[in-house]
């Protein structure tokens, strides 16, 4: 292949030797280091390949073997360019392609981060942009050390940068610290609130006071566990306070009401087949209308799909293509049934009651009941559920009990 | 005449003793030809001197000590230089003379 090319580039030519001995013409190439290959006998007229340069050499060889030569086919780009040397556009071409590849390899044209889990790729790339880091930059103009410099000192989790061009790719790589941040504890003294009114099943403290016990019953905004807890002294008297956040497992019994209408009457859309496209460019906010027509429809949907043409992963360039679909409907109105209007009002109940399962909800009673009028469908009731509550508020700090530095004094 | 060629004839076997005994390469201490013969359509020849016939049915070559005779149809030389030379077509017979 590699051989293939050379001989192209220096170029070669197809020639026929005849005369008094061809076979010593071809020994006395050989024997002065000329190349020749595709060596073929035809009807007494050996035909050979050789390179341009070797051709130069034949002179003497000619003489002294009292041959004679006749060149049948020139190959190569040395006479390709001879050929076409009045097409000045082309090799201007050629040139103005190089030189387009030239400058366009001046730029950046593709920011590849990788080892980021916790920030996506967007958020690093906001940052680079906002740093005058962006996709269609000069190389010159990036400083990699300077970059690595100022990721590391905006995000603090990130203990290692690298970044690199390769070719036109800015390349950079991070290393996060995967361990997780110590967690701080929230050290304002605190209560714990109810946020409605319910009756508590279950209660752990783990700090602070507990002010109710299991089975009291609670109004909204009462005081669960205090952050306050009392130290008393041998007669039994408070004689100081401390301090705490409070900290606590509460669960407790509230209702929770569910109420929901629908309408008994619905319209719904039966799609025939006939569908229609229409495209559009958008560049830098201007429309233009690629196919555009009247929509005959009477009722339709309208669905548009816009994707932005990028180079490479990351780098957008201001064209948006935009596909419309639009799609016929003729819509019916019809009636639930009984039976219908009920499976609806039970889905929409079910949803209802997962929602709540999904945030760790336990449900103990379900009180709701489905009634059906004569225009709407109502569903409303109440749920009994045990859930987790308790809200954090700042302890009211109080002062320290007057009588202790009284008696202090007596004594 | 007689002499001459056995006197050869001795020497070569004397070369041939040392080559073995040297485990040096024959084709360089004895000049002989190395003919690689793929199938019946390829073969390589090296260390010879020079062509002396060459047409589509036969091509003679002439190497240090004896002459090779291929015989065939349309054998065609794909490259030829000083040292080796590769040939295609159907190759029927090969000949050495002395």
């Amino acid at each position: 292949m590699l051989i293939n090319l050379m001989k192209f580039i220096r170029g070669y030519l197809k020639i026929q030797v005849y005369g008094f001995s061809p076979e010593r013409f071809i020994n006395l190439c050989s024997n002065r280091n000329i190349l020749i290959w595709g060596l073929e006998n035809q009807n007494h007229q050996y035909e050979m390949f050789l390179s341009v340069r070797d051709f130069k050499k034949l002179k003497p060889i000619l003489k002294k073997t009292n041959t004679k030569l006749k060149i049948t086919e020139r190959h190569g780009l040395p006479f390709f360019l001879y050929k076409y040397r009045k097409r000045k556009m082309f090799f201007g071409g050629i040139i103005l392609f190089s030189i387009i590849l030239y400058i366009l390899s001046l730029f950046i044209w593709d920011i590849d981060v990788s080892g980021n889990y916790s920030r996506t790729d967007n958020v690093i790339l906001d940052f680079l942009s906002q740093n005058d880091v962006y996709h269609g930059m000069l190389k010159k103009q990036i400083s990699c050390e300077q970059i690595e410099q100022m990721i590391r000192s905006e995000y603090d989790d990130i203990i290692w940068a690298s970044a690199q061009i390769k070719g036109t790719r800015l390349l950079i790589r991070v290393q996060e610290n995967t361990d997780v941040g110590m967690i701080t504890e929230n050290a304002t003294p605190s209560d714990i609130i109810a946020t409605k009114d319910c009756i508590i099943t279950s209660i752990i403290t783990r700090k602070g006071t507990p002010m109710v016990t299991q089975g009291s019953v609670v109004k909204k905004g009462d005081v669960l566990v205090s952050g306050r807890v009392d130290v008393y002294n041998d007669n039994g008297e408070i004689a100081d306070y401390q301090y705490y956040a409070a900290d606590a497992d509460i669960y407790a019994k509230t209702l929770e009401e569910y109420n929901e209408e629908f309408d008994i009457k619905y319209t719904s859309k039966n799609y025939t087949e006939n569908e229609k496209l229409r495209f559009y460019l958008r560049i830098l906010n201007k429309k233009i209308n690629i196919r555009s027509g009247k929509i005959s429809y009477n009722e339709y949907d309208m669905i548009t799909n816009e994707s932005q043409l990028k180079i490479g992963n990351n780098f957008y360039l201001p064209f948006i293509l935009g596909k419309v679909q639009i799609k016929e409907y003729v819509s019916t109105t019809s009636t639930y049934t009984k039976d219908e209007a009920i499976a609806r009002g039970n889905k929409m109940l079910k949803e209802f009651c997962e929602i709540l399962i999904e945030k760790g909800v336990q449900i103990v009673e379900n009180n709701v009941k489905i009634h059906i009028g004569k225009k709407s469908c109502k569903i409303d009731g109440f749920l009994v559920v045990i859930e987790k509550i308790g809200k954090r508020v700042d302890t009211e700090i109080l002062s320290i009990p007057e009588e202790r530095t009284n008696t202090d004094e007596l004594e | 005449m007689k002499k001459r060629v056995a006197a050869s004839q001795k020497n070569n076997r004397l070369m041939e003793n040392v080559a073995d005994t040297l485990k040096l390469p024959k084709d360089l201490l004895l000049g002989a030809a190395i003919l690689t013969v793929t199938g019946q359509c390829e073969a390589y020849v090296e260390n010879y001197s020079g062509i002396i016939e060459y047409t589509d049915k036969k091509i003679k070559l002439q190497t240090k000590t004896c002459r090779i005779e291929i015989n065939g149809d349309r054998l065609m030389v794909v490259y030829y230089t000083n040292d080796e030379m590769k040939i295609i077509g159907q190759i029927d017979e090969i000949k050495y003379q002395h």
